[in-house]
């Protein structure tokens, strides 16, 4: 197993190295100067000049390139920010838990309704309740996120007065974002829950468990769910890592001092540091995210479990 | 012997209207108290959907038509879903084909034997550890424990196969329904489940119904033989006298397609054709387009069942009707 992290850390790395070089090509081709948005329309030409001296914004692409890699690889060095001038890797690290936190309570909500509206769906197949179901997370999954936050911003902050519009300064705040946030992905969860359960509940060992007498209640939750859950972990986590990424509007709708907030005011000022940086820090996290649940993955499904007991026993003998 | 299952008229169908691909089509058994009754016939014949319809097991698209379903006096089919499935394991128990898919792939031996003798014969754990753990001995599995902490891909076919009725076993039901139980599975393993079976049946007196398209495998248990073709029934009696002396013309094709070592074959003997789709059966008796004897009477009228001198019963022309005549000009 622990052969298996390492070699997954290591594939990690030229994902890594393709964010930054896309990320910081992007920003490079991207119209406007960083030092003139920074400075200001008034400032003179040659303080703009300095200023591009300074942060070495006159060096080639490819000498630019090399530099912030090599700070990235070798130092962990993501730059500092061109408008306050504080390290941007401090500043994400601090911002980081807000956005976790918004993630996971997310992430929280989606599965419970996801995994409960899948069970139901898939039990009672074709019934009302399905097909209430399947067009409700029809809804979910078409319905932009950054729309429907400020539809429940209108609704439930303004014209009901019952939950905050925005802020994240107690639990009462964390409500409506992480709905927000949740919807699409509980969408997702319910239909990948209920195609997986009615997968599932067609195997033999289903009728097995019906053969042998047992209650309908453990055939579905003690035999079929378990089985059915494995490829829904795989989405959760999916979800997870997308939720990170995707609370920028979230973020910046509910005005939550997270790492999506930081991004969206940093491209308003064209700060490239921050942009570069939070983009990568997301990325990486991402990827944490899909090496986790490839480990949890073994866990629940033995079959996936063996085969690593099999890759090490091989590599025992073979040596 | 007294009569422990006794299936009337059974006609099953496939579809959502009653028009449906058949399946079974008035089918009638009996499966007497002690006894192995083996249902043979090729693929698609319908023996699989008649012995699932016993546990009510059908796939959602399966439909009973017609017919009883008696046990022990009740017809299963006016059950309720309460009643059909505390009989399910702990009355009538069922050991299915294919025992790699047959058992939960993500829970070890163990704590599925342990679940159901635990919730069904409502004994403690450390009991129904125990009972598992003799059962599997008992079908000669070396190192129980050590099975019981095993995944089922861990196992091999022939291990997994006598999981599965050690499992149905371990319930005592009073009728065991085995389908394809040998199935993929290599000759030596194939005899040792065969023997279980026979064990089973003398030590326990449990009934058994043996599904298979292996008439060698049946020989070696069956008391009792039910022929089957395209849905129905066509020969049903005395194993030995069946195979001695088949009166059906399936039933002696079937038999002459067997290799033997006794007799020196250049070529193998077999059906001509093709069994017919259930959608869309011929007429008169289903298996004239295939049967070497076949006359008109057999293309425009469906034999009824007599009972021969040997009590054997026979849905054929040739046997019941004195309108027959052998060879009589035939157009298939």
């Amino acid at each position: 197993m622990l052969k298996y992290i390492g070699k997954r850390l290591l594939m990690m790395l030229p994902v890594i190295l393709g964010v930054i070089f896309i990320v910081f090509t992007i920003m490079y081709l991207t119209p406007g100067d960083p030092a003139r948005l920074i400075l200001g329309e008034n400032a003179t030409q040659e303080a703009v000049e300095a200023l591009r001296e300074d942060l070495g914004l006159n060096d080639s692409y490819f000498v630019q390139l090399v530099r912030y890699v090599k700070n990235v690889v070798f130092k962990f060095d993501l730059g500092k920010s061109y408008n306050t001038g504080k390290p941007v890797l401090n500043e994400l690290v601090e911002r980081f838990p807000i956005t976790l936190k918004l993630a996971f309570y997310s992430v929280f909500i989606s599965t419970v309704l996801g995994i409960t509206m899948g069970i139901v769906s898939a039990t009672r197949q074709y019934s009302i309740f399905d097909k209430a179901a399947t067009a409700i997370s029809l809804v979910g999954v078409s319905m932009p996120n950054f729309w429907q936050g400020l539809m429940s911003v209108i609704f439930f902050s303004v014209m009901l007065g019952w939950l905050p519009a925005s802020g994240s300064y107690g639990p009462k705040y964390w409500i409506l974002p992480a709905i927000t946030l949740g919807t699409s992905s509980a969408a997702t969860i319910m239909r990948m829950t209920r195609s997986s359960l009615l997968e599932v509940i067609r195997q033999d060992y289903i009728r097995t468990a019906r053969a042998k007498g047992q209650k309908e209640s453990i055939v579905i939750w003690v035999h079929a769910l378990k089985n059915a859950l494995i490829p829904v972990v795989t989405v959760i986590g999916m979800q997870f890592g997308a939720l990170l990424g995707g609370s920028i509007l979230v973020e910046s709708v509910f005005a939550i001092p997270g790492i999506g907030k930081y991004i969206i005011d940093a491209i308003k000022i064209r700060d490239n540091m921050i942009i570069q940086g939070g983009v990568l820090f997301l990325a990486i996290s991402f990827s944490f995210v899909n090496l986790f649940v490839d480990i949890l993955y073994g866990y629940i499904d033995p079959r996936i479990k063996s085969q690593y007991k099999t890759i090490k026993k091989g590599a025992a003998h073979s040596e | 012997m007294d009569t422990i299952l006794d299936i009337k008229n059974l006609s099953i169908a496939f579809s959502n209207t009653n028009e449906g691909i058949k399946a079974v089509n008035r089918a009638s058994l009996q499966l007497r108290t002690g006894e192995v009754l083996g249902i043979v016939g090729e693929s698609g014949c319908g023996k699989t959907t008649l012995s699932r319809s016993v546990l009510g097991l059908l796939p959602p698209a399966g439909k009973i038509l017609e017919g009883e379903l008696v046990f022990e006096g009740k017809d299963l089919l006016h059950l309720s879903k309460e009643e059909k499935r505390k009989i399910r394991g702990r009355e009538i128990g069922m050991i299915f084909q294919d025992s790699m898919t047959s058992l939960n792939p993500v829970r070890k031996i163990g704590s599925q034997f342990i679940e159901t003798l635990s919730s069904r014969l409502e004994i403690h754990e450390e009991q129904a550890r125990q009972i598992a753990e003799e059962m599997l001995a008992k079908v000669n599995l070396p190192n129980p424990k050590k099975i019981m902490n095993r995944y089922s891909f861990q196992l091999s076919g022939g291990m997994r196969q006598r999981v599965m009725i050690a499992i149905a076993l371990a319930l005592r039901p009073k009728i065991l329904i085995a389908d394809e139980p040998t199935t993929a599975l290599d000759v030596t393993v194939q005899a040792q489940i065969l023997k279980e079976m026979r064990d089973l049946k003398e030590n326990y007196g449990t009934s058994i119904m043996l599904v298979s398209h292996n008439l060698g495998v049946v020989y070696q248990v069956a008391d009792t033989i039910a022929v089957m073709y395209a849905g129905s029934v066509v020969e049903y009696g005395d194993a030995s006298t069946i195979f001695k002396n088949p009166t059906h013309p399936y039933t002696k094709a079937l038999l002459g397609s067997i290799p033997t070592l006794s007799q020196h074959q250049e070529k193998l003997v077999s059906i001509e054709g093709t069994p017919p789709v259930s959608n869309s059966l011929p007429s008169g008796c289903v298996f004239h387009p295939r049967c070497q004897y076949a006359s008109h009477l057999c293309r425009l009228e469906k034999p009824i069942t007599v009972e021969t001198v040997e009590g054997v019963r026979v849905a054929c022309h040739r046997v019941n009707s004195s309108n027959y005549t052998e060879g009589e000009d035939y157009i298939a």
